[in-house]
This record gives C-alpha cells, sequence and structure tokens, in this order.
C-alpha cells in the first residue's frame, strides 16, 4: 500500500503563498517550481542566519 | 576578410576612403546568411536598414564629413533593446508580437550616432533568465567555435554573432553574468560596467537592482572604444598612467569548483600582469546565494500577471523558476539586501589594498548544448544557477568587471578582471595590456 503524502513545511508553504498571490501553479509545473523554491531556501539559509552588524540597513545611506 | 577586421581598423579604413561602408556591410550580411544558420545568433535581421545606413555613411564620407568613430561599423544588440521598427521580444513569446519600438534605445542610438550600422536584434535567454541561451521559442545559439556547444547567456547572440564575425561589436546585458559567461565561451571581449554608468533606457529589464548593460568586442581597443561612446560620464582615457596596478588573484570561493584549466588561465593573466599576491572576498558564497534569491524574486514580479494569464507562453525552463521566485518570503529578500549593504563594504575594504582583482568567469569551458549537470568540486551539479558563480558575486555590488579571452588551443577561457566602482578605464587599459603581451586574444571562429 502507498503510503500517503504528507507535505512538509516547505511544500505546505509554497501552496499557500501561492494562493494567497492568485498565482495557480499548474499541477504539470508544481514538481519543478517546488524544487526550484526548495534550492532558493536553501540558498537562502546560507545568508539569513549571518549575523550582521546591527547598523547593517538594506537602504542606501547618503553621506556628505 | 573583412569580417575579422576590428571595430577601429574598419571605421579608420572607411573614414580614409580605403573601404565604403557598403562593402563592408554587404560582407557581413553575406556572412551572416551563409552561416548564422548553423549559429542561430539573430532572431531579427534589419538589412534593408543597413544598407541605407550604409549608403548614408559613404555619402557623407565622399562630402568630406566624417561620420563618427563607428563609421560603417557592423554593429547588433541582443533582443531586449529597443530597435525602432522591431517589437522588443526579450527573448520571449508574449512580446514578440508588441508594438514595434517608435526608437532605438539610448545605448544603441549613441553607437549609430557615432556612425555604426544596425544589423539587427539577437538571441539571449527567455527574459535574460539563463546563462545558455537554450531558448523555446528562437531556438539554441550555438557556439561558434564548437557548435555542439553552448554560446553561454544570456547574451549568448551578442557574443556567438561577434565571434562568428557577423559584427564588429554588439551590445549585451548582464544581470549576474550575461555578458562575461557569454563572452567567455565564445571567446571575446565583454564589459559588465559599474551599476547605473549605462543608461537602461529603452531595454526590457530583468531585475533592476542588478541590471547592467554592455558592450562585447574582439579587441581590447574595441571594447574601450564602444564604452566610451556608451556613456558620457567616465572618458575612459589615462588608465596607462595608472598602471602598474595592485593586482591580485581571488581565492576561496573563487577557485573551489573550477575546472584545472580555468585556474591555469587565472594565473596566465596574473602572470602576464605581474600579480602574485592571493585575496579573500569574505563571504562571496553567502553573496552569490543572495543575488540568486534577490534576482528570482524581483525577475518575478515583473511577470506575475502573465504567469497568471498565459502561463503556457513562457519558456518552460523559465516559468517555474519564476513561480519560486515570486513566492519567496519578504523576510529572505530583506535580509538578502541587507547582507549586500555589508557585502559592499567587504569589497570596499579590500580596494584599498588592491586596484584589480582576478578571478575566473566561469567553473568551466562552453559546455554542451543541452547538458543539465556538470561536476564542481567532484559534485554533480545543475548546470543553469551554477554558470554564473563567480559573476554573481560582483554585480551583486554593481563592480565593474572585463571578462578577457585568454589565449587556448582547446576551447576558449574567460577571466574576470574587477575594479572598485568608476575604475572601468583601468580594467580596460590591463585588458589592452593583456592583449598586446599576447596573453589575451579573440580571433574569429572557423566556420
Amino acid at each position: 500500500m502507498t503510503e500517503p503524502h504528507i507535505p512538509n513545511v516547505t511544500e505546505t508553504y509554497f501552496d499557500v503563498a501561492a494562493k494567497l498571490l492568485n498565482l495557480a501553479v499548474r499541477p504539470a509545473d508544481r514538481p519543478a517550481a517546488l524544487e526550484a523554491f526548495q534550492v532558493l531556501m536553501e540558498q537562502a539559509a546560507l545568508f539569513l542566519e549571518f549575523p550582521l552588524p546591527p547598523g547593517t540597513e538594506a537602504a542606501p545611506r547618503f553621506t556628505a | 576578410m573583412i569580417c575579422a577586421w576590428s571595430a577601429t581598423e574598419l571605421a579608420a579604413a572607411i573614414r580614409a576612403r580605403d573601404l565604403s561602408a557598403g562593402q563592408v556591410v554587404a560582407a557581413h550580411i553575406d556572412r551572416i546568411e551563409a552561416f548564422d544558420a548553423r549559429i542561430n545568433s539573430f532572431t531579427d535581421r534589419t538589412f534593408a536598414r543597413a544598407r541605407a545606413e550604409a549608403a548614408a555613411i559613404d555619402r557623407r564620407v565622399a562630402a568630406g564629413e566624417d561620420p563618427g568613430p563607428l563609421a560603417g561599423v557592423p554593429v547588433a544588440v541582443k533582443n531586449l533593446y529597443d530597435v525602432s521598427g522591431l517589437p522588443t521580444r526579450a527573448g520571449s513569446r508574449i512580446y514578440r508580437h508588441a508594438p514595434p519600438a517608435a526608437a532605438d534605445a539610448p545605448a544603441l542610438a549613441r553607437l549609430i550616432r557615432a556612425g555604426a550600422i544596425m544589423l539587427g536584434a539577437l538571441n539571449m535567454d527567455e527574459f535574460a533568465f539563463g546563462f545558455v541561451t537554450e531558448n523555446a521559442h528562437d531556438g539554441d545559439t550555438h557556439n561558434p567555435h564548437d557548435l555542439a556547444r553552448s554560446a553561454g547567456g544570456s547574451s549568448g547572440g551578442s557574443a556567438a554573432a561577434l565571434a562568428a564575425g557577423f559584427a564588429a561589436v554588439t551590445l549585451g546585458s548582464d544581470t549576474n553574468g550575461s555578458i562575461r559567461v557569454p563572452a567567455a565561451f565564445c571567446g571575446v571581449f565583454g564589459l559588465k560596467p559599474t551599476y547605473g554608468r549605462i543608461d537602461r533606457t529603452g531595454t526590457f529589464p530583468f531585475v533592476d537592482s542588478f541590471d547592467h548593460l554592455g558592450p562585447f568586442a574582439r579587441s581590447a581597443a574595441d571594447l574601450a572604444l564602444a564604452y566610451r561612446l556608451l556613456q558620457d560620464s567616465d572618458p575612459a582615457v589615462g588608465g596607462d598612467a595608472l598602471l602598474p596596478a595592485r593586482i591580485a588573484t581571488l581565492d576561496g570561493w573563487f577557485r573551489q569548483g573550477a575546472a584545472p584549466e580555468m585556474l591555469e588561465a587565472v594565473d596566465t593573466v596574473a602572470s602576464a600582469l605581474g600579480a602574485t599576491a592571493t585575496v579573500t572576498l569574505p563571504e562571496a558564497a553567502r553573496a552569490r546565494a543572495a543575488a540568486f534569491c534577490i534576482s528570482a524574486f524581483e525577475g518575478a514580479q515583473l511577470h506575475k500577471q502573465n504567469l497568471r494569464d498565459r502561463p503556457a507562453d513562457f519558456d518552460p525552463a523559465t516559468r517555474p523558476r519564476l513561480l519560486a521566485g515570486a513566492l519567496q518570503p519578504a523576510a529572505t529578500i530583506y535580509a538578502a539586501q541587507r547582507f549586500r549593504a555589508w557585502f559592499r563594504d567587504q569589497a570596499k575594504a579590500l580596494f584599498a589594498r588592491f586596484d584589480i582583482l582576478l578571478a575566473p568567469a566561469t567553473p568551466c569551458t562552453a559546455l554542451h548544448l543541452g547538458q543539465k549537470t556538470m561536476v564542481m568540486n567532484g559534485v554533480e551539479v545543475p548546470v543553469r544557477p551554477n554558470l554564473g558563480v563567480y559573476t554573481q558575486p560582483i554585480s551583486f555590488i554593481g563592480l565593474p568587471s572585463v571578462s578577457v579571452p585568454v589565449r587556448s588551443a582547446g576551447l576558449p577561457r574567460g577571466v574576470q578582471l574587477i575594479a572598485a566602482p568608476g575604475r572601468e578605464s583601468l580594467l580596460l587599459t590591463a585588458a589592452a595590456k593583456l592583449e598586446a603581451a599576447g596573453a589575451v586574444t579573440a580571433p574569429l571562429a572557423a566556420l
């Protein structure tokens, strides 16, 4: 008997976010899109937890 | 053979009346018609326009006028540039029937005002989201040095057309390496200038944070000439006085995973420039990762409505990556932009000690068309996200970089010369010095 597929947290987020953004991911596209999303999350892990100094700002700073 | 001449040589001969612009354009059109069926670099040919522009140049020369430093020089542009009378398709099916552009993009218009002749628009990865120029709508662009191999991307048509002798100067765009990767694969010079240096008006965007325009050429002199004409803020002269510069080879991330022949190419350039130091650009792997995430996110924002309304019209290689990019959490993109600011400061500190940094342009020489994986550090990895591993950290913070073609008995190899923002003239001078020393060269491919 085949075990039922239990979505992991990434899959769950992927599907919910697609609904929230009204991006209907066609069933045929879902495996490749989900794989690409997982690659993005793996890459993001490299910098998300990197300890940046507190004053590091995303916005440009203008100095005289 | 006229098609092997550099832009500088062609313009000089036309201005001296040794050649006519009509002869030059006819030779290039003949070559495109004879050989581009094998290369597939052009998506649109503007030959009627080219003949009319050549006739106008010849009339001006006959009247004693100087048509400019690119007098009669054939050029072509990636098909994300507006070209008067053509839809700006950006490699897509979706925009190929868009209303034709009313005018040339300002960057192209600058070359035309300097006397250049417009031959057509060139193939690319859909929406510039790729490194291979394998396009589901317009077909694959083949590497002129080995037709079974990729020209690189996303400006693959721009590099291939130049290596094939179809034009003397071409224009492309570089967001994560899309000038430097194809320049390396096709064995030509490519310049990604400082972020913001060249006006992007009239070009189809990919990632606003990282998009750059720039030229390809078969000589360092032509690359410098095209760069000078493409912008006003940097005269790009006086670089000679800046050499010898403080030059170092980047280690760490920029040597991990590179094929031995690529490291040998970097060492060749280092030796020719007298560079003995090595230095680390800290956390380049994280920089590459942040660039990767921002690119997918920003790129997707442009296309969200079309992803909803007409998903089937996207290239199957593009659509899943855009969907994935659109779904990233905002916290990821915010963190990536914060990291970008920090990483820029690390590079700035390095440039207090060095003027030019050296790194491979790609981890390997040109791969086979259709190749899905390659080996880096002994691990099989997908091709598409990994061809830009050494270029992405550089464009992430807008640094100028020239990819120079290192002399090779086999496939071309590209090495990046990287400088602090605004120091293009130093890079162009170093490229010229390498060319004069015989370390780098961009011969026409044998077709």
